[in-house]
């Protein structure tokens, strides 16, 4: 082979490197570049999954510490079912306990089938059982009905209260509509 | 000193002279691209095996994150509890605090006979009065208007009953003091 065409030969050798080389460095920096995303992305899951098992380990902590030993409390406080027969024995105490006498208790009408949370109305992110009942009694009967009654174990709101005196020789009559709450 | 040599002869010998600097360039050539080869194979391989090695630090921590989904649920329905009892504390009315305020402005000789509370203080509220002299039904309106809570009270009517005198009288609470 002759040294012209030899040289000819290596200069293509040449080129044909470079140009190889130049696309094998396109490609592996493309790579690298995309690797790399991806290395960062992990990096920032790594960070969030390990922010996020700290705040459950410290809600865990909390809960612990300070909600679970209250949770009765709040189940007591906001139930997770009607309890009927409960509220209306406590209504009926504190009616007693007032010297209030308890004449007549009524619920909503019961749309289809009874169940934990049947005769209740929505009410804010919980639902509500209203209990319309009459009491017959003095006024500071009353207040101390009321008193006893915004103080029970169970979240409850008196929402109407009517006081009507027919006749001054028979007592006062008050009819209210409580709601009891419910969360299920 | 005469290059006597055929032209020919002369340009291969040129070549010659090329050849040996574009073999030298060649060397160069591959021993960059051998060298950027390594780096990136390196680079590649580094990436990777790190990658590898916090996708699994990641995975085994998110079993861990989802081991918890009992707790967190637990924890979730608790939370929901204390905000609806925060809800319902703040809408909780507070009757017995409201007839005491208006028992402190019935003036001596007055009862109260009828009166419905809502907790509503956007509707008027109607109260029915029996006073002992119609004097007693004046001061029981002029008295209604101190009460802190009340915002404007409206006689109706006043009817003598024998001795009594009945009244009707309607009264509005400002805002958020009818509960």
């Amino acid at each position: 082979m002759s040294p012209k065409r030899f040289f000819f030969i290596l200069l293509g050798v040449i080129l044909g490197l470079v140009l190889l080389g130049g696309g094998g460095y396109y490609l592996g920096y493309s790579k690298i570049h995309a690797t790399s995303a991806n290395y960062s992305q992990q990096l920032a899951n790594q960070a969030a999954t390990e922010d996020q098992l700290t705040a459950i380990t410290r809600l865990r902590f909390t809960y612990t510490r300070d909600i679970k030993p209250i949770l009765p409390l709040i189940d007591q406080a906001l139930p997770r079912t009607k309890n009927q027969t409960e509220i209306l024995s406590q209504l009926q105490t504190i009616a007693g306990d007032s010297g209030l006498v308890l004449t007549g208790v009524s619920f909503p009408n019961a749309q289809g089938l009874p169940n934990n949370v049947s005769q209740t109305i929505p009410s804010g992110l919980v639902l509500a059982l209203p209990i319309n009942f009459q009491l017959n009694g003095s006024y500071a009967q009353l207040q101390s009905f009321l008193t006893r009654a915004e103080n029970l174990s169970r979240f409850t709101n008196v929402t109407t209260l009517a006081v009507t005196r027919p006749d001054k020789t028979k007592p006062i009559t008050y009819s209210m509509t409580l709601n009891a709450y419910i969360m299920p | 000193m005469i290059n006597l040599l055929p032209t020919d002869l002369k340009e291969q010998i040129h070549y010659a002279k090329l050849n040996r600097l574009t073999l030298r360039y060649l060397g160069l050539v591959v021993l960059v691209i051998t060298v950027l080869g390594i780096i990136f194979a390196g680079a590649l391989f580094y990436l990777d095996l790190q990658t590898n090695q916090i996708a699994k630090d990641v995975a085994s921590k998110q079993a861990a994150i989802a081991a918890t989904a009992g707790f967190q649920k637990q924890a979730k329905d608790a939370s929901d509890r204390l905000a609806a009892i925060k809800s319902i504390q703040a809408s909780q009315t507070r009757f017995s605090v409201l007839l005491d305020d208006l028992a402190k402005v019935l003036p001596t000789g007055v009862s109260m006979d009828a009166i419905v509370l809502t907790g509503n203080d956007k509707t008027p509220v109607k109260l029915s009065v029996t006073g002992n002299s119609y004097d007693s039904i004046l001061a029981f309106r002029e008295s209604l208007v101190t009460s802190p809570r009340i915002s404007g009270a409206d006689l109706e009517n006043i009817t003598q009953s024998g001795s009594n005198f009945t009244a009707s009288v309607v009264i509005g609470f400002k805002p958020g003091e009818a509960r």
